[in-house]
């Protein structure tokens, strides 16, 4: 229906609240008690906003990421228990419409509850006209400047497309022998070696090095990055929380993990590690203590690396001689796995993955030498 | 069918007096001199307001600004013109915008 939201609240006192609250705005609640219960209900329910009782497990941001995962356009909105602005506004930059403060009244909540259910998934209409009429005129000279940028830009897509060019290189001897970790920035790729102690950052392009960080007190077996931190898992198994200053300044580290990842990466929401030893992924909590969610059993042959983006999750496969690419909702199954060509070398060894903008890369070790290269990604 | 827009505009939360706790919104619109701010609070014509947000990774705290204008939707939220009354800070979001932009 289209009045019918979902709520979920873990408190009973809470929930008879709630209740008593959507009923007098005329809506048809559906509640549940965690983010579980709630995924199994959303398909059913269809609910037209969801309604998040903040301050309880799991944080309302990973509850946000998990329903916008599977229903982008929908509405969500925590509940706060009280008047926090800087909570209200770390939420909506993790994707919440807006927040609601307690303490939850009708008044307090009916706003809320008439703009979520107006969305749908559009586009928010402005009653205002009034404060765009100074506008109009700007829009008209975008308008010009648009349709000149077509025309310069079909004229350079013209030129690009009927000029031959020449083949760019997607594989790089480096100059240093064991590659651990790979991060594909936008212009850069940033790779751990565990000899050396170091960061290297290189050209995406050409592959020169930019820069070199030395990193004395530890040894990096693997590497990971979001938007604002930089993973690196140690030999001693503990995974140091670094920024993406220019000294890659520490600022938090996990307890050590047993077995030592030897891969990681982050999928934007969750945290994932890799043991290529005993074939084992583990799934973990976001946040300082990385704390592991579940572990699975890799299903190919012999995982040598992994890699993951907001879609999949993909590993080398030394057995297979393939990529493989797995469901970040049961990576036990195997999606597709395609050849890589590179491990026609009988000595090639990767040693680490990443994704990013469509395209795979990689390091390896190979007889003396060791690579980086790159492949798009299989459909 | 377009991604919702609502959810990408700026957060920010904003004080209208010291001693009172801040609310929160969005600024649906930004430019060195105006703005719009979208929030189910409501605020009073005239008003005025210190604005907290963060623009291309920069912080813009207590920008001053007055409520011009102020409309009411049929949802219960309500949209505001805002004036940014201090010169400097003007400056600053002017230089903040063009940085953002994309190239």
């Amino acid at each position: 229906m289209f009045n019918t939201v979902q709520i979920i609240c873990a408190s009973e006192k809470e929930r008879a609240v709630l209740r008593g609250i959507f009923s007098a705005l005329g809506a048809d609640a559906v509640f549940s008690i965690d983010l579980n219960d709630a995924l199994a209900l959303l398909e059913k329910t269809r609910p037209a906003a969801v309604f998040v009782a903040d301050g309880e497990e799991p944080p309302a941001e990973i509850t946000l990421r998990e329903l916008r995962r599977v229903a982008p356009f929908l509405p969500v909105i925590p509940l706060l228990k009280r008047r926090d602005a800087s909570r209200a506004v770390e939420l909506m930059k993790a994707g919440a419409l807006d927040c609601a403060q307690g303490p939850w009244t009708q008044e307090e909540l009916r706003p809320l509850y008439r703009k979520a259910l107006s969305l749908g998934g559009t586009l928010i209409e402005l009653d205002s006209l009034g404060l765009r009429r100074k506008r109009r005129s700007l829009a008209l000279a975008l308008a010009v400047a648009v349709g000149l940028a077509g025309f310069a830009g079909g004229l350079y897509y013209g030129f690009r497309r009927f000029s031959p060019r020449a083949l760019a290189p997607h594989s790089f001897y480096l100059p240093y022998f064991h590659p651990t970790g790979i991060v594909a920035k936008a212009d850069t790729v940033l790779i751990s070696d565990w000899f050396s102690q170091g960061l290297y950052e290189h050209n995406m392009k050409t592959f020169g090095i930019r820069r070199v960080t030395s990193l004395p007190d530890i040894t990096p077996v693997a590497m990971a990055a979001s938007r604002d931190s930089l993973w690196i898992v140690r030999s001693d198994g503990v995974i140091e929380r670094r920024l993406l200053d220019r000294a890659y300044t520490k600022a938090s580290q996990t307890r050590p993990f047993r077995p030592v990842p030897d891969s990681a990466c982050f999928d934007g929401l969750y945290f994932w590690t890799a043991d290529s030893r005993s074939g084992t992924i583990a799934k973990h909590m976001p946040g300082d203590k990385l704390e592991v969610l579940k572990e699975f059993k890799y299903p190919g042959k012999k995982l040598s690396a992994i890699a993951c983006d907001t879609r999949f999750l993909w590993a080398a496969d030394a057995g297979l001689k393939a990529v493989v690419k797995l469901s970040l909702d049961d990576p036990e199954t195997i999606v597709s796995a395609t050849p890589v060509e590179e491990y026609g070398s009988p000595s090639l060894r990767v040693t680490a993955m990443d994704s990013k903008d469509g395209r795979l890369w990689f390091t390896a070790e190979d007889g003396d030498k060791a690579l980086a290269f790159f492949r798009n990604e299989p459909k | 069918m377009s991604r919702n827009r609502a959810d990408s505009w700026i957060p920010v939360s904003f004080r209208t007096a010291l001693d009172l706790p801040q609310l929160w919104g969005r600024l649906a619109y930004l430019s060195p001199s105006d703005a719009e701010l979208v929030s189910h609070f409501h605020l009073p014509e005239g008003a005025e307001l210190a604005l907290d947000f963060e623009l291309g990774g920069a912080l813009f705290p207590a920008v001053r600004a007055r409520i011009a204008e102020a409309a009411h939707d049929r949802e219960g939220y309500h949209n505001y013109r805002l004036v940014i009354l201090d010169r400097e800070q003007s400056s600053l979001l002017r230089a903040a915008i063009a940085k953002a932009l994309p190239r």
